[in-house]
């Protein structure tokens, strides 16, 4: 389980996130939706430690990782998967590349084994065809998904997607938004889905956090979320430019 | 007052940040070495690309520096008839300072400069981040193997520069000033002691760690975009120019 307790950030004067506390069951496809500037990715990177809180604690499986220094946070990284909001992929490596590399070093496989676990993520992601192609011949889609891959590669308990379905085509949102549910159901993975996509959220998740003024102004299932009265988050998953959001 | 003072620090804080960034990564490198755990992949990789890919490059700019020492003294040359002393002119000059010189710009030029943009862009498109993520620490994957890849690469270079250099000087000399190869040749081997080649090949590896630490410094500290990236280079040819310069002048100081 991931537990964010009394989370405080800013930047310089900014205050990015201000007292911020849910918890996330195992299992769950979790979505943190909210404006844009409102802290959503930034509360993820806490749990990679990309970010440190500058008050609060980060829970992960019982053991708090607030103060973990980086070589310590390896460990925590080989539970974590992120898949980056432009998928993040290395250049310089066909997909295959890489999707294998990291799978070389984790396990210490040698190349042909790496290469074949690798080839299975990207058949799970429907990709084996794309495997040797690079990153920059292909589609903000299709690199999406192979992030995807990479990630799951590594068999994570828990996997970060921020913003997964930003600048891509309804088509290859919806395919992505079904990828991340088959993912969960098929490998078990807990997903924390950092978005501002109302469909998805309705499509494929079972719970919501809604960050308004970087607080936690809601929290619920999407039936709550549907139902709810608070003129914020109508106004947000409705996307109407009238009411009190300014 | 504030602000004046504001404006004075500036420089002298931004400059012990990077002289600091650059000692820290250099001390990180050389713990790497004990026990040795370099990424032999990226190493391959690295002495491929910044190694055997410079080779035309370095070859073209040896023979014809070679070939201008020897026109330079050509005049004087003819002049005092001093051709018994045109090969150890030419490989003195060579192997001490020459050679590991212009060869260290050139590779500073094209190694390094490469090196902190590829790490500059790796930086602001998040990838050096996703390595982090990857539970893959980006200091030992990137920085490590291209470092010690610039040292033996350069190294490697300014010895195969060398030979080249003097070969070209060999070459104008026959054809300018009509010296016959076995005459310059001999007195190439009379007259340049080992310590010439010694020297002048510290200097080569010393500059390709210098190069390796600047540009890795540069790239991994770079901020916002493109523009970014333009002024992580531009620094890291201006930083490399003045560390190769100066290095330069305390190993020829040290040893003399």
């Amino acid at each position: 389980m991931i537990r964010f307790e009394h989370i405080k950030k800013s930047f310089g004067e900014k205050v990015v996130l201000d007292d911020v506390s849910f918890d996330i069951p195992k299992g769950r496809v979790q979505f943190v939706i909210g404006m844009s500037g409102t802290g959503k990715s930034v509360l993820m990177k806490h749990l990679v430690g990309l970010l440190k809180p500058d008050s609060g604690d980060v829970w992960l499986d019982g053991e708090n990782i607030t103060r973990l220094t980086e070589r310590e946070f390896y460990r925590v990284r080989k539970k974590c998967g992120m898949v980056f909001q432009h998928s993040t992929l290395f250049d310089s490596m066909t997909i295959l590349e890489n999707i294998a590399m990291p799978i070389r070093k984790h396990f210490a496989l040698d190349s042909k084994a790496a290469n074949a676990r690798a080839m299975e993520a990207l058949e799970l992601v429907h990709l084996g065809k794309e495997a040797k192609r690079l990153p920059p011949e292909l589609g903000a889609g299709v690199r999406k998904r192979a992030a995807i891959a990479r990630a799951l590669a590594l068999k994570p308990d828990y996997l970060i997607y921020d913003e997964p379905t930003t600048a891509l085509d309804p088509i290859a949102a919806r395919r992505i938004d079904g990828l991340i549910r088959e993912m969960s159901d098929k490998t078990g993975v807990t997903s924390l889905v950092v978005s501002h996509d109302v469909r998805s959220i309705f499509a494929i998740s079972d719970s919501v956090a809604f960050l308004y003024r970087s607080k936690l102004q809601f929290l619920g299932t999407p039936a709550e979320l549907k139902a709810t009265t608070d003129p914020i988050v109508k106004q947000f998953i409705n996307g109407l430019s009238q009411g009190p959001i300014t | 007052m504030s602000a004046l003072v504001r404006r004075l620090g500036a420089p002298v804080t931004s400059a012990a940040r990077d002289a600091g960034g650059m000692t820290l990564i250099a001390w990180r490198a050389l713990r790497a070495l004990y026990p040795l755990n370099i990424e032999r992949e990226e190493l391959v990789r690295a002495m491929y690309k910044f190694g055997y890919m410079s080779l035309p490059i370095v070859a073209v700019t040896a023979f014809f520096a070679g070939g201008i020492m020897v026109l330079q003294a050509a005049m004087y040359v003819a002049q005092y008839g001093a051709y018994t002393f045109v090969g150890w002119a030419a490989g003195f000059v060579t192997l001490r300072e020459m050679g590991p010189l212009l060869i260290g710009l050139m590779f500073s030029g094209r190694v390094g400069a490469n090196n902190a943009a590829e790490l500059a862009t790796m930086t602001i498109t998040e990838q050096v981040d996703a390595l982090r993520v990857l539970a893959i620490d980006p200091f030992r994957y990137l920085v490590v193997p291209r470092l010690f890849a610039m040292i033996v690469m350069l190294f490697c270079l300014t010895a195969i520069g060398d030979l080249v250099a003097i070969g070209g000087g060999a070459l104008i000399a026959r054809l300018v000033l009509g010296i016959e190869f076995r005459l310059f040749f001999d007195s190439v081997s009379a007259m340049v002691v080992m310590g010439d080649l010694t020297i002048g090949l510290v200097k080569s590896a010393v500059f390709g760690l210098a190069i390796g630490v600047v540009s890795s410094h540069f790239g991994l500290t770079v901020k916002g975009g493109a523009r970014g990236v333009g002024h992580a280079v531009n620094a890291c040819v201006v930083g490399n120019a003045i560390l190769i310069f100066v290095v330069d002048y305390f190993i020829t100081a040290l040893g003399t």
